[in-house]
């Protein structure tokens, strides 16, 4: 047990930029000494995404559950949480004392800008694996490349998507989420 | 009657924080897709619904929470918990996001296993896809249309898109020189800007 929460320390400390910075970390970690089959690991990942949650703490919960049963989930999220906890107890105490300073206002301005472009990023990359229909180990590196994307489109899904943005953008109530994502399920067995 | 003002503001603090976690809870239980599928459940419950904190609040969690070790959604909780309600705060919300991942998880671990094998699973688990994808291009036409509201913030847009993208730029580095071009770049300089921001000024009353 004690293994385990210093491995998932370890891992929160070091998990820079996100969940998804945690699983080369957990990689190196779990898989390469042989702890958790390569296999296993992916299908971890997989789940991870699938499952409501923050895909790097469910993640972790799966990982310790693998190695701990019930006590190993419950010690392998509370260790991945502290350094959050650490981190937010000490930078919001400071934030709340110069949140109202001019410069401060003007430098969160550019900052959420430079988050968009992010964003972006996060959103193109979930495009290309619910879209595309690509073969194991494609990457894009040419704009050759991602012309040849193009073959391999999933047009049921395509269609999906625009109707779901559609009605998002102009429907005039706004539904919470977890209702499209339902839908979703639920038309996936009839398309695809 | 000042005993019974303080059990009384006892019982509406304990009521708010009850509140505050239960929101986490059936968040967590609801936000397929990660990251920003649950800061936009978030908002809706706690911006529109409660109005404990403002939109621009939330972002601005979400970027601190790029700069600390650890899972942004986590730590992007734990600061709305501050903001509610200070150092207790934190702990609720903590709590909150790990109850529902350890609940779901365990379920899953012992059940997916089996329901993998078959085609429908997949089906299911593709047709959440899509509709996760939908709702983040939706919250993201929502980001830039509320941030990138003028060409400085555009160029930054941009670079940091690029550079992140195409060069494997790290974030910190993008945030450090964010924060530089924050410092030296003043909006009012610019006189069309000034013109534009009043405008924006007198919409908003």
């Amino acid at each position: 047990m004690l293994k385990i929460f210093l491995t998932f320390i370890y891992t929160g400390f070091l998990a820079f930029g996100g969940g998804l910075a945690t699983i080369p970390i957990l990689y190196q970690l779990m898989v390469l000494p042989g702890e958790i089959l390569e296999e296993d690991f992916y299908n971890m990942i997989a789940i991870s995404q699938a499952t409501p949650g923050p895909v790097g703490l469910n993640l972790a919960t799966y990982v310790g559950f693998s190695e701990g049963s019930i006590l190993g989930a419950l010690v392998a999220s509370c260790a991945i949480a502290i350094p959050s906890l650490l981190g937010v107890s000490i930078l919001a105490r400071i934030y709340e004392k110069v949140k109202n300073n001019k410069t401060m206002l003007r430098v969160m301005k550019v900052l959420r800008s430079a988050i968009c472009g992010i964003v972006v990023i996060a959103v193109l990359k979930l495009l290309k694996n619910s879209l595309f229909n690509l073969p194991e180990g494609m990457v894009a590196n040419k704009i050759s490349d991602y012309i040849s994307f193009l073959n391999y489109i999933d047009y049921s899904a395509l269609i999906l998507m625009t109707l779901f943005i559609l009605f998002m953008r102009f429907s005039k109530k706004k539904y919470t989420p977890a209702i499209y994502i339902v839908v979703g399920g639920i038309l996936g067995i009839f398309l695809f | 009657m000042d005993n019974a003002l303080e059990k009384k503001s006892f019982k509406k603090e304990l009521k708010e924080s009850l509140d505050l976690f239960l929101v986490f809870i059936k968040v967590g239980f609801l936000a397929f897709g990660g990251g920003l599928a649950i800061l936009r459940v978030l908002e809706q419950e706690l911006c529109e619904k409660r109005n404990y904190l403002s939109k621009e609040e939330m972002l601005d969690y979400y970027i601190l929470s790029q700069l600390i070790p650890g899972i942004i959604i986590v730590s992007s909780s734990c600061f709305i918990g501050y903001k509610v309600k200070k150092q207790r705060g934190i702990f609720i919300a903590l709590l909150g996001v790990i109850i529902p991942s350890i609940a779901v998880i365990v379920v899953v671990a012992l059940l997916l296993d089996k329901l993998i094998a078959y085609k429908i699973t997949t089906s299911i688990l593709k047709g959440m896809s899509v509709a996760v994808t939908a709702v983040l291009i939706d919250i993201n036409i929502d980001l830039i249309r509320n941030n990138v509201n003028n060409i400085v913030y555009f160029i930054v847009f941009v670079l940091s898109f690029i550079s992140m993208r195409f060069f494997n730029v790290s974030i910190v580095f993008i945030v450090l020189a964010s924060i530089m071009i924050g410092l030296f770049y003043k909006e009012k300089e610019i006189r069309s800007e000034v013109l534009k921001d009043n405008n924006n000024v007198k919409e908003d009353k």
